[in-house]
């Protein structure tokens, strides 16, 4: 079978995979409503360990979706995150998409 | 979906207010603000009388400042949130502006005499019941969009010495100070209690662990 193309293909499939994921769906959504939080509060926030949340904010760093900026507190590393205009543009095309879909289906 | 936003943002808050230092700093300015009134008893001009609630305001914020950042920080970290991307912050800040607006406008008419010519005199207790209704639902508001049902208390305590300091006007005016009194160290009680848990419960994380 050929991959479905145009307007045969389901809205959902061209859904941006990079955020659907549960995890980043959820640092997405904090930071969506925050201007930027540092580590320790995103997990506080998200119930995901160190090790985890960094997989995955590393990842949404990687599509160009946040910025980490790396500083120093009482000598210290200490990073803060925020979404970029493209993540918060991405973010905001997802929430259509799926809304869009959810909207459609029968109660 | 936008109530999974409205979800987000307030437990966004809700961390920011599991200290307790909020709570803490209006109760610090609320017992001292107790002491204004004896101040002025004493023939003291006015400005002096409100010198020691704003000096523990200031010094209150200032001790709020240090705490957030050696104490809460480590424990939960921090997040900088604004009005703007924040709907639960933002209806807060709406409704502190429209509380200080009516509020402006009842001085304007009081000062320039309107008011009495609309309300006859016996009809204050109307404008006492508007500031007491106002001032439980800012906190009520506050409340419920940080998650933190203490701040409901609060809001019935201060609309409760609104309408106290009202009826006790006159002979009173000493006994009048009692309701802010005990609201002010309610709330300081409450800060204190909700910082103890707060410290307890987040021991410190390694910044450098989560962060480097």
């Amino acid at each position: 079978m050929g991959e479905l193309s145009g307007a045969d293909r389901h809205p959902l499939a061209d859904l941006d995979k990079v955020i659907h994921s549960p995890a980043r769906l959820m640092v997405m959504t904090y930071l969506y409503v925050t201007e930027s939080v540092d580590y320790v509060y995103l997990t506080h926030l998200t119930g995901l360990t160190w090790g985890n949340l960094a997989t995955h904010v590393g990842k949404l760093e990687e599509e160009g979706y946040i910025e980490i900026e790396k500083t120093f507190v009482d000598k210290k590393p200490y990073s803060v995150i925020r979404l970029t205009r493209k993540g918060r543009d991405a973010f905001r095309d997802y929430k259509r998409q799926v809304k869009g879909v959810l909207d459609q289906l029968p109660d | 979906m936008y109530d999974q936003f409205q979800k987000a943002a307030k437990k966004v808050n809700a961390l920011a207010y599991k200290d307790g230092l909020v709570d803490l700093l209006i109760g610090v300015f609320f017992t001292f603000l107790a002491f204004q009134e004896p101040l002025e008893m004493r023939g003291l001009p006015e400005w002096v009388t409100y010198l020691p609630s704003f000096l523990a305001m200031g010094l209150g914020l200032m001790g709020y400042a240090v705490a957030k950042r050696k104490l809460v920080m480590p424990r939960i970290g921090r997040a900088e949130v604004s009005i703007r991307r924040n709907p639960a912050r933002r209806g807060v800040f709406l409704f502190a502006l429209a509380l200080q607006l009516v509020t402006l406008l009842i001085y304007i008419l009081a000062s320039t005499g309107k008011l009495g010519e609309w309300l006859p005199s016996q009809s204050s207790w109307v404008i006492d019941a508007f500031f007491a209704l106002a001032i439980f639902g800012f906190f009520a508001y506050l409340g419920h969009n940080a998650d933190a049902p203490r701040f409901f208390l609060y809001g019935l305590l201060l609309g409760v010495t609104v309408l106290a300091q009202a009826g006790l006007r006159g002979d009173m005016r000493l006994v009048a100070q009692l309701p802010i009194l005990i609201s002010g160290l309610v709330m300081v009680a409450g800060g204190v209690f909700t910082l103890t848990s707060f410290l307890r419960r987040y021991p410190p994380m390694d910044l450098e662990a989560g962060n480097g």
